[in-house]
């Protein structure tokens, strides 16, 4: 039970964070955190089916982490945290076309098993 | 530091102000950073100012981050055991007011994740708000006086690392707004 949690935690993180950075180029850049931005951010949004995509991943893995939480601890998420933060950043140069060379490689690499390391 | 900052690059400060006035931080810190990238790197004045708001975005990104998981972990583990496919189990952690904040700050937080996406490439804003680890983990050492194993020390150097890394990258590399959906 707990690694199917964090199975679908890692995976509908990875599609869900994808999505939303597809949707969120295409809606153009957000320039301040003014609310009358924010409100037509979110109208956007509400028309944006990359976006509503992502969230319906996301909120799939929202809850399966609810779930780990009430059942074991944090650290417990964290492998599989660890090895999407390598899968995000895979999809971004292949999926969303970013130019992904060796710093970002490096601080992919440095940060998953930073991460993994924290769990101990 | 505001001279120094119109001396290097016209007069960013004037422009930015209304993000940095809106999120209610005065980023003094972030100045200093943002000029020595722009002097590092020849920037111009737009790029300053995108890199700038960029920072802003992330510190909120960070900040309501590692808020919103801490008051929602404590409303979880005060509601007790939740492993269940229907969502009205679920709904009993909203009469707990810990849970309650903590998805409210979540709330912020996707939002300003939202807009920094928006601005920013994802294999940048992954490692760079990754800092939310670092800010746990000190947090925990110094006010709560967590003990921090050396495994644990070397977890938070190399986070650390890839933070300094993915911020020495354009925080940008695709191309600019397209303004319809698919």
């Amino acid at each position: 039970m707990k690694w199917l949690l964090v199975g679908i935690i890692a995976l509908c993180n990875t599609i869900g964070d994808v999505l939303n950075t597809a949707g969120m180029k295409r809606q153009g850049e957000v320039e301040d955190l003014k609310p009358r931005t924010l409100a037509a951010m979110v109208k956007k949004i509400v028309r944006n089916p990359l976006v509503l995509g992502g969230f319906a991943a996301l909120a799939v893995s929202f809850f399966a982490l609810l779930s780990l939480l009430s059942i074991t601890t944090v650290s417990f998420a964290v492998p599989a945290t660890a090895i999407s933060y390598l899968l995000e950043t895979l999809l971004a140069k292949y999926v969303l076309g970013e130019d992904v060379r060796w710093r970002r490689w490096a601080a992919a690499t440095l940060v998953a098993g930073g991460v993994f390391m924290l769990s101990f | 530091m505001r001279q120094r900052d119109g001396g290097l690059s016209g007069n960013p400060a004037k422009i930015d102000n209304s993000l940095l006035t809106t999120v209610g931080i005065e980023s003094s810190l972030s100045d200093s950073v943002s000029n020595l990238i722009a002097a590092k790197s020849g920037m111009n004045s737009d790029t300053h100012v995108h890199r700038r708001k960029t920072q802003v975005l992330v510190a909120l990104v960070v900040v309501t981050n590692v808020l919103g998981n801490a008051f929602l972990s404590r409303g979880m583990h005060q509601v007790g055991r939740i492993v269940s496919l229907s969502p009205t189990d679920y709904l009993r952690a909203f009469a707990n007011p810990s849970a309650i904040a903590g998805i409210l700050i979540l709330i912020v937080w996707m939002l300003s994740d939202l807009a920094l996406l928006s601005r920013a490439d994802l294999s940048f804003v992954l490692p760079v708000t990754a800092s939310a680890y670092v800010l746990v983990a000190l947090v925990g050492h110094f006010f709560l006086h967590d003990h921090i194993s050396w495994q644990r020390w070397t977890g938070i150097l190399l986070i650390t690392g890839g933070v300094i890394l993915a911020e020495e990258t354009p925080e940008r590399t695709t191309n600019g707004k397209r303004e319809r959906l698919l």
